[in-house]
């Protein structure tokens, strides 16, 4: 695992293992165009020089806030929109460097689950034929009809629902046919965003352990993108805390969960509501709302809605600080590692 | 006990000090395959000061049970039986025209999106003003005043600024206040909150639910929550309602519910929740799928998807019946199941 930032390149990684996913300096800047001729009158900053890595068969999270840049973030990786700056490899391919005729290989080698399940099938298209789309598209239908069976029979869609329509089947049932999609063309790097927030708590639980077999039985790499904690908690190995659209924290799950140092780790959470909570003891330690990615606040982008905020937040940005081995965390206040010890 | 006889028990619950109470509800849609009873006798109450909360997974009729109770169900739905009692008077009774008058004025609601009660082409203020005017005979500037109160009971900054602004100006958590801002300027009795925190972030559901809340607490106002979370339900109700395919299978004071439930649905519900906890315990899944509601199993709803379902549970439709205090399950072996969930401790 290895977290950086440009001006410390290549902080934390160990040097014997090889990143899968290894992610460096990745930004994506939307221009603001005004007026007749289109001229830029500024940018939606929606990721700003993120750096993480991840090894083979393990999950790497996004977490964050809804308009953090942790989907922006995912499309990028995968070059579904394209980075303004940085680099990305995933296994063998070098990501950012491929010229269009190399990237239906590499489309085939990477694939998303989105969050809605509904949205990305074709109403008119019966489960068969979706999942067998994407084989098609990759000139290997042979295959693809050959493998359909174990496919389903791997992912728990029952057979007997393969001549059904999308709009004919449950949330749940609907994510298994986005998940065969995906699965047939044997990929080994999967983003997923959200998977299961549209769905009940009693299917997301099934929906979960399925991805975590999957993982393991097939081999596969996750980057797994969610707002919420508790999920996060359950399915991952590394987790990145985004806050308009940087990584605040990054560390090992039980790291950034159990021993939080960024103030806004802390606050998330602590605003983790569970059945056994009590709303009248719960303290809400995050006021307001992020501003705007458009104009970033000078110095800490945290440091207007920070608790712990003091006069060496601003004017500078604070750098990744690493506070104990592989957690890293950026924010002026906390101190690294090898000055504790 | 069946839950019936609790109604009529006198441990200190007249049913006066029972703000909505809810009798042997029925409501159904008539569709093209048949007949589907989406509420199929439904009994709950809410008391006055009180937050109670309604759970359950997507279908199961929550939502249409508290359609029911604002009679906002439509053709081809009806209601086909049970009182409806808000303050003693049966809402099912009422002209449409009374009934107007009860909505918003008596019972406030509030959804899921604030975005799509709020009218896109009129500021806020306006619409506040337009609503309090509506449900109370006061002059223009009165309603002005009262809309400012409203806004700042529910912590929003600025209030007079807002009166100005467009819905879109605002954001979700927001719009979401002012929408709890609107229910509480026109004296509401009672609030029902449906999924009022689904579209929020973690950070801004918190001090949603912690405003609905404190607002209870400080006022003589009820909440009904509905949610699919157990975690939203769980950390602010006082008592919970659990609906499976149209039927309320388990209710009772919350920490009874969530430490001790008794209906094999709800234990596997709560299990089935990742907990934000240090050491991760695998989760546990109820199998199988909600049945179809235009022919539901026989018997206990849920005994297809039971671990613990004997022949019994498929002729006999289990009753509710007391368990505890104020806390009644419908299942034919709630003794025999073993008790409690698994300990997890929550950080919060």
């Amino acid at each position: 695992m290895k977290a950086a930032s440009t001006d410390r390149e290549v902080i934390g990684r160990p040097e014997t293992t090889e990143p899968f996913l290894d992610v460096s300096g990745l930004s994506k800047f939307f221009p603001i165009r005004k007026g007749l001729l289109g001229k830029k009158v500024g940018d939606v900053q929606a990721v700003r020089n993120v750096s993480f890595a991840i090894e083979r068969g393990k999950t790497l999270s996004l977490m964050g806030e809804s308009g953090c840049g942790k989907t922006t973030c995912g499309l990028t990786i995968l070059r579904l929109t394209e980075p303004t700056a940085g680099t990305v490899r995933i296994g063998e391919y070098d990501v950012t460097a491929l010229r269009r005729d190399q990237m239906k290989a590499f489309r085939q080698d990477a694939q998303m689950i989105f969050q809605d399940p509904q949205e990305p099938l074709d109403p008119r298209m019966n489960v068969r034929s979706a999942i067998l789309e994407p084989m098609r598209i990759h000139s290997r239908l042979g295959e693809g009809v050959a493998r359909l069976d174990e496919i389903i029979d791997r992912v728990g869609f029952p057979k007997k629902y393969l001549r059904r329509y999308p709009r004919e089947l449950s949330g749940g049932l609907q994510q298994r046919v986005c998940l065969s999609r995906a699965l047939i063309l044997r990929p080994s790097f999967l983003v997923l965003d959200e998977p299961t927030s549209a769905l009940d708590v009693s299917v997301q639980a099934r929906v979960l352990d399925l991805l975590l077999e999957l993982r393991s039985e097939l081999g596969l790499t996750y980057l797994f993108i969610s707002h919420d904690a508790a999920v996060v908690r359950y399915l991952s190995d590394v987790v990145a805390v985004m806050y308009l659209g940087q990584v605040v924290e990054i560390g090992r799950t039980e790291q950034v969960f159990f021993r939080p140092s960024h103030p806004y780790t802390k606050a998330l959470c602590s605003a983790v509501v569970t059945p056994r909570s009590r709303i009248r003891t719960c303290e809400v330690v995050l006021h307001g709302s992020p501003p705007s990615p458009v104009n970033l606040p000078e110095g800490c982008a945290f440091a207007p809605r920070c608790a712990e905020r003091d006069e060496s937040c601003t004017p500078e940005a604070p750098r990744l600080v690493e506070v104990e081995d592989g957690h890293f965390v950026l924010c002026h206040r906390c101190v690294p590692v090898e000055a504790t010890s | 006990m069946t839950e019936r006889a609790g109604f009529e028990n006198d441990r200190g619950t007249s049913s006066d000090e029972h703000l909505l109470e809810v009798t042997h509800l029925a409501t159904e849609f008539v569709v093209q395959e048949g007949v589907v009873r989406a509420v199929d006798d439904v009994s709950f109450y809410v008391r006055r000061n009180e937050v109670v909360g309604m759970v359950g997974e997507t279908g199961c009729g929550k939502s249409v049970t508290v359609n029911s109770v604002m009679r906002l169900v439509q053709p081809p739905g009806r209601i086909v039986s049970g009182e409806i009692r808000l303050g003693g008077r049966d809402l099912r009774t009422l002209s449409e025209a009374e009934m107007r008058s009860v909505r918003g004025r008596e019972i406030a609601m509030i959804f899921q999106k604030p975005m799509s009660s709020l009218n896109p082409v009129f500021t806020l203020g306006s619409q506040l003003i337009d609503v309090i005017r509506l449900h109370r005979s006061v002059s223009e500037s009165e309603a002005r005043r009262i809309a400012i109160e409203s806004l700042t009971a529910v912590a929003l900054g600025n209030p007079e600024g807002l009166l100005a602004r467009y819905p879109f100006e605002l954001s979700g958590g927001q719009q979401q206040r002012a929408m709890i801002a609107m229910a509480l300027s026109c004296g509401s009795r009672l609030l029902i909150a449906d999924e009022p925190t689904t579209a929020l972030d973690v950070s801004v559901q918190l001090q949603i639910l912690k405003l609905i809340r404190q607002i209870m607490d400080d006022t003589n106002m009820s909440t009904l929550v509905i949610s699919h979370d157990m975690g939203v339900i769980g950390c602010v109700c006082d008592r919970i309602y659990v609906m499976y395919a149209s039927r309320i299978v388990e209710h009772g004071p919350t920490e009874a519910i969530i430490e001790h439930p008794r209906h094999p649905y709800v234990i596997g519900l709560i299990r089935s929740i990742p907990a934000f906890v240090k050491d991760v315990t695998r989760l546990e899944h109820i199998t199988g799928e909600v049945p179809n509601p235009i022919n539901p199993p026989s018997g206990c709803r849920f005994h297809p998807r039971c671990k613990y379902a004997i022949d019994e549970c498929r002729r006999t439709r289990p009753e509710l019946v007391s368990v505890g205090e104020e806390h009644a399950a419908a299942c034919l072996r709630a003794d025999e199941i073993p008790y409690g969930t698994d300990e997890r401790t929550s950080p919060c």
